[in-house]
């Protein structure tokens, strides 16, 4: 994963792009997101790690890995649900809600992303998109994310997005 | 089809008729095979008789042809829209319930979809919501308060007038069977130099008309006013009628029932007083002994007793001094279930009642959140003695049973803001449409369904990003054919029209590129005068070379593009990558890229 940026001239219209900081994955990154400093790598085979951008002086920027999800998860899509939480989706139709524990005791305990809920959803899911609701204290249940899939050998015409709900006792549900 | 002949459907869409050529003992001697057309490309071919086939599509829609001499036809597509590689969300409506049903469906999100593959790939805007049809606009009109429509002349059930009222007047609109309208100047004498709070239809060839200062009945044949009633130096405030009985509240705090079979004679009076003022009424279907009652400064709503208006029964809305009811409605909406009230509230909410008329009792309460601003309410027929309310708060929503259950949902049209029932003989179950500038007649769905907008794109559209800004599509796409029995495989960057839905440019990548990821990047292109950061929107086009020609170490590469003022496409710069561009990110100003490097690739610097 590489982090450039746009440097050129407007005078001249010469634009071109600059690296500035690398990341290696494990296998090879089938999806990001990006949350102000915080990009979420998903990993073809190793699921996610979070990775952090610091500017370490005016010119240079880097790029740390700060937890990761240590397990075997063929990683199709992942977003950002917020509170420090991930959702991914792999190849085998599942859907796992990652969370970083910020307040660990220990650096370990901080670096192990922890899976809070799991659903086999059946279906391969190939984007996930955040969806920001402000929710009211009554409602028990708030959509987080779209999610676009491919409806696997079944002939359905039903409309196929389906939306993720995260209650209060932190597990996910579909509808 | 049968023993001899056969549909043949390839990977391309393509669809031939093999004929086998038997010989005198039934032994295939040779075969013919005919070209017959394009159609979506079959996961499914079932033979249904007569030359008609059901052909089944996992990755474009399916499709029903009747299969002819030498080519075939569609009789009926059916909707499609898996597999989805990629979406967007355009928007999403902000709607918020305290229900305890999932109410983020009856928001408005508007998703665009690429979906399908190949020939059958195609651009998708998914919307869930009760779509409205515009049949025609009658004029520009600002401000209408509420509409009702009248029959006069016309046969059957059909209306045949349109009454629309404003602040300070209002004005009464004939439509002819062939749908020509003309305004009337003159309406069965009635006073059309208010506001009209009330107009509807009685039995008998009668019309009840009720605006501030009184009440009328005229009668439709002899085109006259029969029968006329005003209150003691008050306005009427409020009015609700059915066929027999018309409660009219004056002065906000006096409630009077009037019978309406004959001329019109008051039967009833009471004063509530100023502190317990009466803020709307609604009333039963006759023949009916009470009326219902929202009283804003106790926050009830109570049914009353048409005779001498003593409370029957009540029910709290909240706390005195903030919950506000403003109009109330009863409606049937559920079948063989009782009636349901509707209390519109001051904060934009709606809190309902479900009302046994046989005891007179308000249970069951539930509150949503429509808007910010009080909805209006309007009740249209679905058929068989059951409604769907329409109602109004920043967006209109309708209100429906489904299933049992109580459904609302967000209505897809912009700015309807008072509606009307009008089942014109030129526009067959129509409604008028008002919105803050004109009128229009519409027809509206009986319930929500998902409603899709289809762009054929011929290609698979493998990614799709979105820009507000230039309301415009930045999609990826990879497009196969043959020719001369190879196949190539081809990928662009096109951009396409938001509103229109149609494509602006293309792009093309070059041969054995391909397109792997496509976002949207708002970028910083400069400081305004205040120093504050002028924005723009550009294309972010991540790509993959497939092929071995380019140098080992150069496996891909990012292309940034900018929308000009003519809506095409101009590159602003692109730069080789040493691995396939699988996604791509902005975080602040930098752009964050995910390479897959291939295996044998050298180790880089």
């Amino acid at each position: 994963m590489v982090i450039f940026e746009v440097t050129g001239q407007p005078q001249t219209g010469k634009y071109s792009l600059q690296k500035v900081a690398v990341y290696r994955t494990s296998t090879a990154p089938v999806d990001i997101a990006v949350t102000n400093k915080t990009i979420v790598v998903a990993d073809l085979m190793k699921s996610i790690s979070i990775v952090e951008s610091n500017k370490t002086d005016a010119l240079t920027i880097e790029a740390k890995e700060v937890a990761r999800h240590f397990a075997t998860v063929w990683t199709t899509a992942v977003a950002d649900i917020g509170s420090n939480q991930w959702l991914v989706s792999d190849a085998e139709g599942n859907l796992i809600v990652l969370r970083r524990n910020v307040d660990g005791i220990t650096e370990e305990d901080r670096r192990r992303l922890e899976v809070t809920s799991e659903l086999l959803l059946g279906e391969m899911v190939n984007r996930i998109r955040p969806v920001n609701i402000p929710s009211t204290s009554t409602m028990a249940v708030t959509p987080k994310a779209f999610l676009g899939t491919v409806r696997l050998a079944r002939q359905q015409i039903k409309v196929l997005i389906l939306i993720v709900y995260r209650s209060k006792d932190q597990s996910i549900s579909s509808h | 089809m049968d023993g001899q002949r056969w549909l043949l459907a390839d990977d391309y869409g393509r669809l031939f008729f093999l004929m086998l050529v038997l010989d005198s003992q039934n032994e295939v001697e040779g075969w013919k095979l005919d070209y017959l057309g394009e159609a979506s490309r079959a996961s499914v071919l079932i033979y249904l008789g007569a030359g008609m086939t059901f052909l089944g599509s996992h990755q474009g829609d399916s499709q029903v042809i009747r299969i002819s001499e030498g080519s075939f036809e569609i009789i009926q597509t059916i909707s499609n829209i898996a597999p989805i590689l990629d979406f967007t969300i355009m928007d999403l409506g902000t709607r918020e319930g305290e229900n305890y049903t999932h109410e983020f469906s009856s928001g408005q999100a508007r998703i665009v979809t690429g979906s399908g593959a190949f020939n059958d790939g195609t651009l998708r805007s998914v919307r869930s919501g009760v779509g409205m049809e515009e049949l025609g606009v009658l004029g520009e009109m600002e401000h209408i308060t509420d509409m009702w429509a009248l029959q006069v002349s016309s046969q059957g059930d059909f209306s045949d007038t349109l009454v629309v009222t404003f602040v300070n007047e209002t004005r009464v609109f004939r439509f002819s069977p062939d749908g020509e309208v003309e305004e009337l100047d003159d309406f069965l004498g009635l006073n059309l130099a208010e506001n009209t709070l009330l107009s509807s239809k009685l039995p008998g060839g009668r019309v009840i008309h009720v605006t501030e200062s009184g009440v009328s009945i005229a009668d439709t044949d002899s085109g006259m006013v029969t029968s006329k009633w005003s209150p003691d130096g008050q306005t009427v405030t409020s009015a609700a009628c059915n066929d027999e009985r018309l409660v009219v509240v004056t002065g906000g705090q006096v409630s009077v029932t009037l019978d309406i079979t004959g001329d019109l004679k008051v039967l009833s009076q009471k004063d509530f007083g100023k502190d317990n003022q009466v803020s709307g009424v609604t009333i039963p279907p006759a023949p009916s002994q009470v009326c219902i009652a929202a009283f804003p400064q106790k926050a009830q709503v109570a049914v009353l007793s048409l005779q001498d208006f003593k409370e029957i029964h009540s029910q709290s809305l909240g706390v005195a001094s903030e919950a506000f009811p403003r109009a109330i409605l009863l409606a049937e909406i559920l079948a063989d279930s009782p009636s349901t009230l509707f209390v519109s509230m001051a904060d934009g909410s709606v809190v309902t009642f479900s009302y046994d008329s046989s005891n007179h009792s308000l249970t069951g309460t539930n509150k949503l959140i429509l808007g910010s601003e009080q909805p209006t309410f309007k009740k249209l027929p679905r058929g068989d003695g059951l409604y769907n309310v329409f109602t109004t708060s920043e967006h209109p929503s309708l209100i429906y049973a489904s299933e049992g259950r109580i459904i609302y949902s967000a209505v897809n049209s912009e700015g309807a803001s008072r509606v009307c029932h009008f089942n014109a003989e030129a526009y067959p179950d129509a409604i008028a449409v008002a919105t803050s500038n004109d009128l229009k007649i519409a027809l509206v769905d009986k319930e929500r369904t998902t409603q899709i907008q289809t762009l054929p794109i011929e290609a698979t559209v493998r990614r799709v990003a979105y820009s507000p800004t230039e309301k415009a599509f930045g999609i990826g796409t990879i497009k196969r054919r043959l020719e001369d029995g190879a196949e190539i495989v081809e990928s662009q960057f096109v951009l396409a029209d938001e509103i229109m839905f149609r494509k602006l440019d293309s792009f093309d990548l070059k041969p054995d590129e391909l397109v792997e990821s496509v976002i949207r990047a708002q970028m910083i292109v400069g400081k305004d005068r205040y120093d504050e950061p002028i924005y723009k929107d550009r294309f972010l086009v991540g790509t993959a070379y497939l092929d071995d020609e380019t140098a080992e170490s150069i496996r891909g590469r990012i292309l940034l593009f900018e929308v000009d003022s003519n809506r095409k496409l101009s590159l602003f710069l692109e730069h080789p990558v040493k691995g396939a561009c699988r996604a791509l990110a902005m975080m602040d100003d930098y752009i964050v890229a995910a390479l897959i490097k291939t295996v044998s690739h050298t180790p880089d610097n």
